[in-house]
């Protein structure tokens, strides 16, 4: 409808029973689909991980199976090997947390406000990026190698064969992953270090504030909104991906390399428990939703008080 | 206002809660059928088959081999499923009850216990009652096959057709043994008494892979277990029937051999995290001089040993054995099964019995070096290494060989977690001993 002596146009309609016109029609072409897909393929599954946890059964198929109402959770709810797994995934997260945000904002910093020069800058920026990309295959057989009990680096160095990898496991797994993890999230701070306007480092300058005062006051204050999205990145998706580089580097999968994403593989896989397994996928995801639920609630009570 | 929201509430409610319930009525529902008869009508010239291989060139070439010499005599079209993930790949069809009419029961992914839980295979009994040679209609497959390869289910029938036998022990380098001048242990006493040798030249006596501890288990300690020739307690303990077996001190005493083993620093280091390729490669290397290993082995370090001519790979049976013990083999079936509601089971079973050929057998005994599950197979016609001749020799001599033939369910994944844990010293016996005795209590 053509503007008249330039009024602008409303989208405020006037209010009908069902309208093909304005938002409902946007909302019909453009937001029903992906709602569809998003049912199907996220929360048709989960309702059905959810069914099949109240069955102990060992294939696809239901006929026959022994309903078992709670009986699952409460196994796994008694199960030492399912808090160990716990334990070990907190345990990563928190170390990659330590580890990506010190070494992220470290380089995110260092490429932005050392005065590097540009060729220098995509120099480090690919090979800190470079293993966010490498295949997960790729990575696991390498640190296989890199830590091998009798060829590994350790045991070069040392003269002595170690094994590092039956007593040290989660130590391992968080090196790896933080290692993998630095890269992406450099780039992600490095683009709100360089969204910061310059005069305001400029004032600071003009008002005696050294580097070291900048970054505290100026740069870290300005990106903490991507410094939450990291942590809580981090967070959420380490729940379910930290099995992404327990699994194939664990030829021996016991409680003390176990996280809770591989307990839920290894049942299903190594024991075709399948029942038990969509049991225990259930409290991973209940596990991970109140902890992703609750930090970011905390993480932006200040900006919902504002 | 309201009524809109009701109605998008309604919407929304109905297109979350519709297709979760057709997704389970169609599993739940998708197994309620009548069993395919097995009559004679229109000729049916159709067959499915799925083939686990491992990848060996030698293995997908006997079954392409034995495939189309089956197509050619009979006008069968076989549509094949093989590869290294066949299995899995095929997984989703078997759980929907729309399978390939006949399985190879090998390779990951594929429990064939699960399946006869689940009703998935055809029982056999009936049939093998009056099945008949493929080209001699007078002779009886019951009389070409030892029935004591015919695995066992808690139901009592048979589910599934030995193909094959096999076995599992010690490999060495004989070629580095004898140059190094190590003696080859056959008992437990000898196992203990020549390890300090192995060890002063910076050879660990014994490798495995951490990741299929079954390999230690079904080479060394499931002999030693068979050592003492009884077959009830040989029954007890591999059908985990009864959970106190594991009770019985001859079970406890073999578990202590080995865990002394241990003790005495006889794995190489780190052993417990290795997968297939890494122990094979540090057994290759020398930094072991012995890996426990199926029959497989050779087939998988094909490559390997053709580059390097010198190795020579020998083959023992458990010295986990005491020197009072007769030295035993277990022997186990490498079997093939039926889908229940596969569609063309007649030919399925055809192709069953084509492959106890005697030419077909001659195809896959030289394709995997296994050895026939014929009776009395000539293998003096067969193309094989030396490696495989000597295996088979070993195996013929020893007297008394005990069958693997039922199936403990998950009790078997806890024995290997057992075995890793005391290799790795974070388990005691006594402790890994309960944790198999409440396995078996949930079987």
């Amino acid at each position: 409808m053509k503007p008249k002596n330039n009024e602008s146009i409303s989208l405020n309609r006037p209010h009908h029973s069902f309208s093909f016109g304005g938002k409902w029609s946007f909302i019909l072409t453009f937001g029903l689909i992906a709602f569809l897909l998003y049912l199907f393929l996220c929360i048709a599954p989960l309702l059905t991980s959810l069914w099949y946890g109240f069955f102990r059964v060992s294939t696809g198929n239901l006929k026959g199976a022994q309903f078992v109402g709670y009986q699952n959770y409460i196994t796994i709810l008694k199960d030492k090997t399912f808090w160990m797994s716990f334990r070990n995934d907190v345990v990563i997260i928190a170390g990659k947390l330590v580890i990506i945000l010190s070494f992220s904002v470290f380089f995110a910093v260092s490429m932005t406000k050392f005065g590097l020069k540009k060729w220098e800058t995509g120099i480090y920026r690919f090979f800190l990026y470079l293993p966010g990309i490498l295949s997960v295959v790729v990575i696991t057989y390498y640190y296989q190698s890199f830590f091998d009990g009798n060829y590994g680096i350790f045991a070069l160095l040392s003269g002595k064969p170690n094994q590092l990898i039956s007593t040290h496991p989660i130590a391992i797994v968080t090196f790896i992953a933080s290692w993998c993890g630095i890269g992406y999230f450099m780039i992600i701070l490095i683009s709100a270090i360089n969204g910061i306007p310059a005069s305001v480092y400029e004032a600071a300058r003009l008002d005696g504030a050294n580097q070291a005062t900048q970054l505290f006051r100026i740069t870290l204050p300005e990106i903490k909104d991507q410094i939450i999205y990291v942590v809580v990145s981090i967070i959420s998706s380490s729940f379910a991906g930290n099995m992404n580089l327990t699994l194939p580097f664990f030829a021996n999968r016991n409680e003390n390399n176990m996280v809770m994403g591989a307990y839920v593989y290894h049942y299903a896989n190594d024991y075709n428990e399948l029942g038990y397994s969509n049991a225990a996928a259930v409290l991973l995801m209940i596990i991970s939703f109140t902890v992703c639920y609750g930090l970011n609630r905390n993480l932006t009570k200040g900006d919902q008080a504002k | 206002m309201r009524n809109k929201k009701a109605i998008f509430g309604t919407v929304i409610a109905l297109a979350v809660l519709v297709p979760f319930i057709a997704m389970n009525a169609t599993i739940i529902s998708s197994g309620v059928h009548a069993d395919p008869i097995l009559s004679s009508g229109e000729e049916d010239l159709s067959l499915s088959v799925q083939i686990h291989t491992n990848g060996a060139p030698k293995i997908e070439k006997a079954w392409t081999t034995i495939l189309n010499r089956f197509m050619d005599e009979t006008d069968i079209n076989v549509k094949t499923y093989t590869g290294v993930n066949v299995n899995t790949q095929l997984k989703a069809q078997w759980d929907n009850d729309n399978p390939p009419d006949f399985v190879f029961i090998d390779g990951n992914g594929l429990s064939d216990a699960a399946m006869v839980k689940d009703g998935k295979l055809l029982p056999l009994d009936e049939w093998f009652l009056t099945a008949t040679d493929f080209d001699d209609e007078n002779t009886k497959l019951s009389a070409l096959i030892d029935s004591s390869l015919i695995p066992l289910f808690a139901d009592g029938k048979m589910y599934q057709i030995p193909i094959l036998r096999n076995t599992e022990g010690a490999y060495y380098d004989k070629a580095f043994m004898d140059k190094e001048g190590f003696q080859i242990p056959t008992c437990f006493e000898e196992m203990m008494s020549t390890a300090s040798a192995f060890k002063a030249k910076g050879v660990a006596p014994l490798t495995y892979p951490g990741q299929y501890a079954s390999y230690l288990l079904w080479s060394y300690l499931m002999p030693a277990y068979a050592a003492y020739q009884d077959q009830e307690f040989w029954d007890g303990i591999t059908s985990a029937k009864n959970p106190e077996i594991y009770r019985d001190s001859r079970f406890k005493d073999v578990l202590e051999r080995f865990e002394r083993f241990v003790k005495d620093g006889n794995l190489l280091n780190d052993t417990v995290n290795y997968s297939h390729s890494q122990s094979q490669s540090a057994w290759f290397n020398h930094k072991a001089a012995a890996i426990s290993n199926g029959l497989w082995l050779e087939g998988e370090m094909s490559s390997s040993l053709a580059e390097h001519p010198e190795f020579q790979m020998y083959f023992t049976n458990s010295p986990l054995r005491l020197s009072s013990q007769p030295e035993t083999s277990v022997i186990g079936s490498n079997t093939v099964a039926i889908a229940r509601y596969g569609k063309h089971q007649k030919n399925a079973l055809k192709f069953a019995t084509f492959l106890l050929r005697e030419d077909n057998q001659k195809t896959l005994v030289e394709g995997y070096n296994y050895l026939s599950a014929l009776r009395d197979f000539d293998y003096n016609d067969c193309e094989l290494t030396a490696t495989a001749k000597q295996i088979f020799d070993t195996i013929a001599a020893t007297p008394n060989p005990v069958y693997h033939r039922y199936n403990w369910g998950t009790v078997g994944d806890i024995f290997n977690t057992v075995i890793n844990g005391i290799a790795e010293g974070t388990l005691s016996v006594d402790e890994g001993i309960e944790r198999i005795i409440n396995e078996a209590k949930k079987q």
